[in-house]
């Protein structure tokens, strides 16, 4: 105990917060069986897929690849939010966050080093259950010029979720709490949301329908990726032809800018909400 | 060379429309050690996690504390599976850029060196406190920040808190820590800060208590009923 003080420390040593948190939450995680859990889901449904599914379909957008893209919406969305709501809402209940503060860690560096650690964890799990099932795909016929998009609706679509997790689990004051408020989070978005906005389409004027069904597919991030990954394959046509002018402009330069900004504020809009709720717990 | 100190003006934290901190204030010097005391849900805890930089008062000042490198024991850290302790003191070295062998060398301090490969999950309640205890005490802090430290701790190792917080002192570390146990903060603090319903009700020397010839906990009682009766 006679230890003389290392502080102050030189600039070279100065750690940085969010970089080391994000490299504890990735090691964390890789051990965390759920991740796996997910992973193993999706490989085993995917390969499944493969071997039950015939080929077909149009413009080669078949039933098989189109099954996989489905696939993967719904289970790294269900992945993003629940492992990070219960990663976040952990470290509440278990205090951690506290001490983290106490350090002191900054609460920018907090979110943003937990958000890209949770997130790298489970794009790499994601990927380890990805590449079977498009393996398998590819060798069952399907269309292997979806699977890139494939991959990359999962991977943005966990970052999103992840974000989303984050909020639930600031706002949480459990762990339970937070698995159910982002299961129901996750049930609305995935499932009801899409419901609901055709139910509503047929219900209003003609004049609302199309402001209607764009403002529907760009608020539910489920919804801008699954139009967005047809969009990117050039497949907007099999909705019809106001689809294919939507994709025709997003496959122009100032298209591909505003769907960036979407994709940006989809990622940036819960960070942010989920950075003042933990504010706002202290 | 100018004095240090930590000035608490008027300090208010409110949960809702719960009171937990009413208004106080209070400064403590460099080099002093003080124990916060006082029945539970007094303000103790709330007003050291402020300090540490963990809670945001709702009304008040805190000020001169960036001239101290602080140290943190917060009461109660749960940790998840599969966290082994000797990692996560690794890794809370790393937030605070301090070497991994320093970790290494508290952890042994603590007892902890075989522990240390082990889930910390799995430890006892006393051995999870000294672990948070190595943390609070890793990057050499001028301010030892302790919230009930000795909660859980065995005769051993209650005995060894006492002497490494007199060693604290000796260095001229400023030590301010919330305790139940009266007697062990008579022994060790310089001040004693008595807290009751979010207030500051008494700031004295441990000799006040020990000159009313009471124990101290009787001594306690009384000074909380003087307040509760609207007598100091």
């Amino acid at each position: 105990m006679k230890r003389e003080g290392t502080f102050p420390l030189s600039d070279a040593r100065k750690p940085f917060p969010a970089g080391i948190i994000a490299g504890w939450e990735f090691r964390q995680l890789l051990r965390n069986a759920w991740v796996y859990g997910f992973a193993a889901v999706l490989a085993a449904v995917g390969i499944s897929l493969a071997l039950s599914s015939g080929e077909g379909g149009a413009n080669g957008f078949n039933r098989l690849s189109a099954s996989l893209s489905g696939l993967v919406i719904l289970l790294s969305s269900l992945m993003g939010i629940l492992v990070s709501s219960f990663s976040f809402a952990g470290d509440r209940a278990d205090r951690m966050l506290e001490l983290l503060r106490s350090v002191p860690v900054g609460r920018a560096g907090y979110l943003g080093g937990k958000l890209a650690g949770v997130w790298l964890a489970e794009t790499a799990a994601f990927t380890a259950g990805f590449l079977p099932a498009a393996l398998s795909t590819a060798i069952s016929g399907g269309w292997t010029g979806q699977l890139p998009a494939a991959w990359l609706s999962g991977a943005f679509l966990l970052a999103v979720y992840t974000a989303w997790g984050a909020l639930v689990g600031a706002l949480s004051k459990n762990r339970l709490n937070a698995v159910a408020a982002a299961l129901l989070l996750w049930f609305i978005s995935l499932l009801l949301f899409e419901m609901a906005l055709w139910s509503g389409v047929a219900l209003v004027p003609w004049y609302l329908q199309k402001p209607l069904v764009a403002a529907g597919i760009l608020i539910d991030p489920a919804e801008t990726v699954r139009v967005g990954a047809v969009f990117l394959q050039g497949q907007g046509g099999v909705f019809g032809p106001e689809f294919q002018a939507w994709q025709d402009f997003f496959r122009t330069l100032p298209g591909l800018a505003a769907g960036a900004v979407i994709a940006l504020l989809h990622l940036l809009i819960p960070s942010v909400l989920a950075f003042a709720a933990i504010r706002r717990e202290e | 060379m100018s004095v240090r100190e930590i000035r608490v003006t008027g300090l208010t934290k409110r949960y809702g429309k719960k009171t937990a901190l009413d208004r106080v204030s209070l400064r403590v010097n460099a080099g002093e050690t003080i124990a916060f005391c006082g029945l539970n849900g007094a303000g103790k805890s709330t007003l050291l996690r402020i300090l540490a930089g963990a809670l945001r008062p709702t009304e008040g000042l805190v000020e001169g504390l960036s001239g101290f490198r602080p140290g943190y024991m917060p009461d109660a850290v749960q940790f998840p599976r599969g966290v082994r302790g000797g990692e996560w003191l690794s890794h809370i070295a790393s937030l605070k850029g301090v070497p991994e062998s320093e970790a290494r060398e508290i952890l042994a301090e603590m007892g902890l060196e075989k522990a240390g490969r082990e889930e910390a999950a799995s430890y006892s309640r006393g051995m999870l406190q000294r672990l948070l205890f190595a943390q609070a005490l890793l990057g050499s802090p001028d301010l030892v920040l302790m919230d009930e430290p000795q909660n859980g701790l065995d005769p051993f190792w209650a005995h060894e808190w006492k002497l490494r917080v007199k060693e604290l002192r000796d260095r001229k570390v400023t030590v301010v820590f919330s305790s139940h146990r009266l007697g062990d903060a008579l022994e060790t603090a310089d001040r004693m800060v008595l807290f009751h319903r979010g207030r500051i009700i008494g700031d004295d020397l441990p000799s006040t208590w020990t000159a009313s010839g009471l124990e101290p906990e009787r001594y306690l009682f009384g000074r909380v009923s003087d307040a509760d009766s609207g007598r100091s």
